[in-house]
């Protein structure tokens, strides 16, 4: 370690400090604001699936690609949130619009997968491997990051394409980790009414 | 054997078609997406209709993740071999409790029919309250007594279970509110308050099994700030 003081960083602008942070408009809201509530979840979304994606690609099961671009997609509509919809100019607006396209594309992906998946006969638990139990665990972050642009888009703060994107997403996150499961080969568990009691304890003994 | 829940898995895809962890296809293979939800609204095991941001499902959702963490926790414990293959087991039985606390949260304890609610009722014994405690109880025999505050450490499958007891702690935060109105049963909550307890023991006795160190709270010291001139306050 060099002994001089590094440069002083970009990163922290303490602009945030005192609990606002700022719009793509310009506008400066309480960080708990809902569109925050929402922007937090769809980075959280984001990081969850560059986890998967990491694991999807040691396994080269051939998800790695399209997770990418759904990265990138979850980057414009975090751009599409950050900037209200009745509240921006018209280049913000159509430099931030998210396309109806890309609904289509995720459901022919979805497609595709499930035409390689055995029908489910059952409720499945996730599990089946590393990719496939992050995958599921994007998905039910997915679910949260849909939940939390609702209110958003009710208040005509986000485009309505958005949240169709997000409730497509989870479903294909569900096709895609059971692919990824099948894939190498790993079962998924199934969902079994739970025994209590006596069993239970026994199994316990052997721990 | 299988017959019952089997039936009952049968409804749930006729009335829920995206609450839960998993779907159903039947025969004929229906599309997974539906686009039934594109408009912000799902559905109840009741068959009523909510907006996607109804704390009944902020509940299901966070339930959901809960299961999805443990999936995780799971997969590290099944990696990490020695000595914890019971807590793979138990975890996995958590992961179908959690489903059945999930019917419970999907059946507002409120205004479901009697069969509805019998069918979804859970843990009325307190059975599955009391495995836990065993399990906990068992493990604790074998750890060394918790001297300071420990940080979620302790190799993989150990840091997954910390992550899975937080999420857990915030599952029983959108619970509580509905069991308090009575739309969800008291015993789930309770479930959830339990399980999170099992997960941190979980977690220890994981990094002493793997032999790894946990890595014990210290104060961090704030290195002393140069007094410069004085910024005035806003």
């Amino acid at each position: 370690m060099a002994a001089e003081q590094p440069k002083k960083s970009m990163l922290y602008t303490r602009t945030g400090d005192k609990g606002e942070s700022s719009l793509y408009n310009g506008e400066r809201r309480l960080k708990t604001d809902r569109i925050f509530e929402a922007l937090g979840a769809v980075d959280e979304l984001n990081s969850a699936i560059g986890i998967a994606h990491h694991y999807c690609k040691k396994s080269a099961n051939g998800l790695d690609e399209q997770l990418i671009e759904i990265q990138c997609n979850l980057q414009d509509i975090g751009s599409n949130i950050a900037t209200p919809r009745n509240d921006a100019s018209e280049t913000q607006l159509r430099n931030t619009a998210f396309d109806d396209g890309h609904i289509e594309k995720l459901e022919g992906w979805i497609d595709t997968l499930d035409s390689n998946l055995p029908p489910l006969r059952n409720f499945i638990l996730p599990s089946g491997g590393e990719s496939s139990i992050f995958l599921h665990q994007a998905r039910s972050i997915c679910r949260r990051a849909e939940r939390t642009t609702i209110p958003v888009v009710e208040a005509n703060d986000a485009d309505e394409s958005v949240l169709k994107y997000l409730n497509r997403l989870s479903d294909y996150l569900f096709a895609a980790a059971r692919y990824a499961a099948k894939f190498e080969g790993l079962e998924e568990n199934v969902y079994k009414k739970a025994k209590s009691g006596r069993e239970a304890s026994i199994q316990t003994r052997a721990l | 054997m299988f017959s019952n829940a089997f039936r009952s898995t049968v409804q749930f895809r006729a009335g829920v078609c995206s609450f839960s962890t998993t779907r159903l296809l039947l025969a004929g293979r229906p599309k997974i997406y539906t686009k039934t939800g594109d408009k912000g609204t799902s559905a109840l095991f009741t068959g009523e209709r909510r907006p996607k941001d109804d704390v009944v499902f902020d509940a299901l959702g966070t339930n959901d993740e809960l299961s999805s963490s443990i999936g995780l926790a799971r997969e590290f414990c099944l990696d990490q071999g020695d000595g914890v293959q019971g807590i793979v087991g138990q975890l996995e039985q958590i992961q179908c409790l959690l489903q059945d606390v999930g019917s419970n949260i999907a059946t507002p304890r409120d205004s479901a029919t009697a069969p509805r609610l019998a069918r979804t009722e859970f843990d009325a014994d307190g059975q599955h309250v009391e495995d836990l405690e065993t399990w906990i109880d068992s493990m604790d025999q074998e750890l060394p007594p918790l001297t300071s505050f420990i940080l979620p450490s302790g190799g993989k499958a150990a840091a997954a279970l910390h992550v899975a007891r937080s999420v857990s702690r915030r599952t029983e935060r959108m619970v509580v509110p509905l069991a308090h109105e009575q739309r969800v049963d008291r015993s789930v909550a309770i479930y959830l308050n339990r399980l999170s307890d099992y997960l941190f023991t979980c977690g220890r006795y994981a990094a002493m099994k793997a032999g790894r160190q946990e890595v014990v709270y210290k104060k961090p010291r704030a290195p002393r700030v140069k007094k410069t001139s004085p910024v005035p306050e806003e």
